[in-house]
Formats: structure tokens, C-alpha cells, sequence
């Protein structure tokens, strides 16, 4: 029954960002949601004739939702209308169908498809390498990464349709808590993962073209900017944002100061790139605590 | 929800320091008393109840701890702060004299005749 509490009130917040304060207040309300439904059993009411009782008592949590989100940078005053807050009203209407019950999945389907998806991804790795072999030039690592993003990307579309992976986590009691934040961190993972694939293969790619070897790593510089930024859109964490942000800041000036020292081998003066990117980070980091508070 | 009831709720977060004065106290209970107290007339939406220990919380009013329950899940207890007593005091005197303009306002003709 706690699993249900928990389905529910999971629901009920989706969309407010996992933060220590909801998770902890969702923790709190499946705790006295659980007590209310004990007590309700014992008073004689039956398990769904508790459970809806419980489940109607909670009432609108929209002002809730307002309230946490006051100390939640991401969120400015006036984005709330975006948020859909489902409301636990249907429940004593017409609706025979709760609105917090999960669409009901065909399981056999589910894993076929599944399957089907992981053990093509897997056929792609495999073979990877063949086009490599056969056509020994640019081709042939062209066509190796194009297979290695295919099975990537083919993982990643299965984790995101197949939600059987999460339906099993949210069925562990101890962690529960922590289940949206494990599937974000999994899909981030992935992207990340598929992300810095490209980013090499863009590399290898350029540099066998142009033989530009001594100037091409920049790109790297670049990747691991962008990945901090991604960090940003996809870990909203307000503790580490102005870190993140301003270390973006810091590789883009030193890949900025190796390409314009190279294009215009003007080392003696291009080294002012480094001061001055370090300086706008500075600038940058303050602006965004001004702004938070 | 009667008229009656949106009237208290503008109350609810006195309500809430009046269940803590004597003892420390979770969601569920303090609900349960007021259940109690008002014989089933009157009970809060938890989402009421969390939004107002949010706000109790924010302004120092209360303190909030996990206990350590040996069975069962683990409860979020809510504790009365210096601040909240002398407020709660306050805002009790300022019900009180709410409460007897109201009277004398409402009051029909004849009910104060001696």
C-alpha cells in the first residue's frame, strides 16, 4: 500500500525539481498518508475505502508547490501556470480511474521491444569496426562512429520509452526517495556518454581532413565547456551553478587563446585572453549571485 | 468548506502553535487532534498543514527534526521556538480582541440591552 502513497504523491509533484526540501516533505506526507490509512483500517474502513479517504484529504498543493519553489532559482516569479498540478478531486467525481494510476503497460510487449533494442545497439558495437577494415580511409571512420551513435542513441530511446527499469526502482522501498533523481542521472549518463563519442569522432574526423593536429584538441576544451553547461540544464544544483558556469567560462578562453595564438602567432599579446577570461568569470559568478538574491 | 471553515483557515498557522505548546508533534497527529478537539467538524487539507509549517518554519516560529522510529517510517517532528511562543501570544490576544469587536459589531438590537 505505501508503494501506491508513494506512486501518488510522486505524481503529484511531478515536474517540481528534486530538491533535499521535496524530497524530504514528500517522505513526510507518504509518512502521515501511511499512519492516516493505518488508522482508517483499524476504525474498520476497508483498504480502498481508506486509501481514497487519505488520498482526498491531501487537497490542493499548489500554494505547496508555490512555496517551495520561492527559494528554487530555476524558477521565476510568474512560470507557475506551466506547472500542471493534478488535482485529487476527480476522486470522489465520476472518474473510475484514479488519476494517479499508472498507464497500464503490456509487460511481454514492453520486453520484446526492449530486448529487440539493446540486442541491435549490441550488434552495432560488434560490427562497428568492419566498415574500418574494409575501407581503410575516412569512410570507414565515418561509418564507425555513424554505428556506434545509431546503438547510442537506440539505448538511450529505450531507456526513455521503456519504463519498466523504473517501475522495478520504485518498488524498493529504501531508495524511493531517490528514484527520479536516479533516472535523470541514467539518462544524463547516457547523453554524456554519447555526447563525448561525437565529440571524438568529430575530432578524428577534422584532423585526418585538415592534418590541423596541432590546433584541433581545442575541441576538447570546448566539449568539456559545453558539458559543464549541460551539467547546468540537466542537474539543476544552484550550489554548484556559479562554479559550473564560470569554469565554462575559463576553458572557453583558453581554447579561444591556442586558436587565435596559432591563427595569428601573436603569442606575445594573446596571453591577455587568460587574465580576461578568468576576470569575466568573475564577473559572471558575481552577477549570477547578485541576481539569485 | 462552509464560511466557517474558510475562516479558520486564515488561523492555521495559530492553530498549529496552539497543538505545540504543550509537546512536539507530527503532521498526522496534530491533525488527528484537531479532528479531536472540533469532534470530527473540523479537519486541515494536508497540503494546508505543510504549507503552513513551511512557513512556520521559514520564520523561525517552529523547528523541524526526524525522529528515529524503531518500526515503521521515520516521522518529521515539529518543535515550538521562543519566537513562536511569544507570537503565539500575540496573535492569541489579537483573536481575542478580533473576537469581541466582531461580537459588538454583529451584535443585534437587544442583545446588549441590561
Amino acid at each position: 500500500m505505501q508503494i501506491r502513497f508513494i506512486r501518488m504523491i510522486d505524481d503529484l509533484f511531478r515536474g517540481v525539481p528534486h530538491s533535499r526540501k521535496v524530497l524530504e516533505l514528500k517522505e513526510e506526507m507518504v509518512q502521515n498518508l501511511m499512519e492516516k490509512f493505518n488508522d482508517l483500517l483499524a476504525q474498520g474502513k476497508s483498504e480502498e475505502a481508506a486509501f481514497e479517504i487519505a488520498a482526498a484529504s491531501i487537497g490542493d498543493i499548489g500554494d505547496l508547490v508555490r512555496e517551495l519553489r520561492k527559494d528554487d532559482p530555476f524558477y521565476a516569479e510568474g512560470e507557475d501556470e506551466t506547472i500542471v498540478i493534478h488535482g485529487m478531486d476527480s476522486i470522489d467525481g465520476m472518474d473510475p480511474e484514479p488519476v494517479y494510476a499508472p498507464p497500464p503497460p503490456t509487460p511481454e510487449e514492453m520486453l520484446r521491444r526492449s530486448a529487440t533494442a539493446v540486442s541491435t545497439a549490441t550488434m552495432l558495437f560488434i560490427v562497428s569496426p568492419a566498415p574500418l577494415l574494409l575501407f581503410r580511409n575516412r569512410m570507414g571512420v565515418l561509418l564507425l562512429f555513424a554505428m556506434i551513435a545509431a546503438g547510442v542513441g537506440l539505448l538511450v530511446f529505450n531507456r526513455l520509452m521503456n519504463p519498466r527499469a523504473a517501475d522495478r526502482q520504485a518498488e524498493s522501498l529504501e531508495n524511493w526517495e531517490e528514484k527520479p533523481d536516479a533516472e535523470r542521472k541514467k539518462l544524463f549518463q547516457s547523453l554524456v556518454s554519447a555526447f563525448w563519442l561525437v565529440v571524438t569522432a568529430v575530432y578524428i574526423l577534422y584532423s585526418f581532413e585538415t592534418d590541423n593536429w596541432y590546433i584541433s584538441w581545442v575541441i576538447f576544451l570546448f566539449a568539456a565547456a559545453v558539458s559543464e553547461l549541460l551539467k547546468i540544464v540537466f542537474k539543476p544544483n544552484p550550489k554548484k551553478l556559479y562554479g559550473r558556469v564560470s569554469g565554462a567560462i575559463v576553458l572557453s578562453s583558453v581554447a579561444f587563446y591556442f586558436i587565435i595564438s596559432f591563427a595569428t602567432d601573436a603569442w606575445h599579446i594573446t596571453w591577455v585572453l587568460l587574465p580576461l577570461g578568468v576576470a569575466l568569470s568573475n564577473v559572471v559568478k558575481a552577477f549570477l549571485q547578485i541576481k539569485r538574491k | 468548506m462552509s464560511i466557517a471553515s474558510d475562516l479558520i483557515r486564515g488561523h492555521t498557522e495559530t492553530i498549529i502553535l496552539a497543538n505545540l505548546l504543550s509537546h512536539d508533534s507530527y503532521g498526522y497527529e496534530i491533525n488527528k487532534s484537531i479532528q479531536q478537539k472540533t469532534a470530527g467538524q473540523y479537519e486541515l487539507k494536508e497540503a494546508t498543514l505543510y504549507t503552513a509549517f513551511r512557513r512556520l518554519e521559514e520564520g523561525g516560529l517552529i523547528a523541524s527534526y526526524w525522529g528515529n522510529e524503531t518500526s515503521g517510517a521515520r516521522r518529521r517532528y515539529y518543535a515550538i521556538t521562543t519566537k513562536g511562543r511569544l507570537t503565539f501570544a500575540r496573535l492569541k490576544v489579537e483573536w481575542n480582541a478580533a473576537k469581541e469587536l466582531i461580537d459588538i459589531l454583529i451584535a443585534e438590537e437587544g442583545d446588549y440591552a441590561n
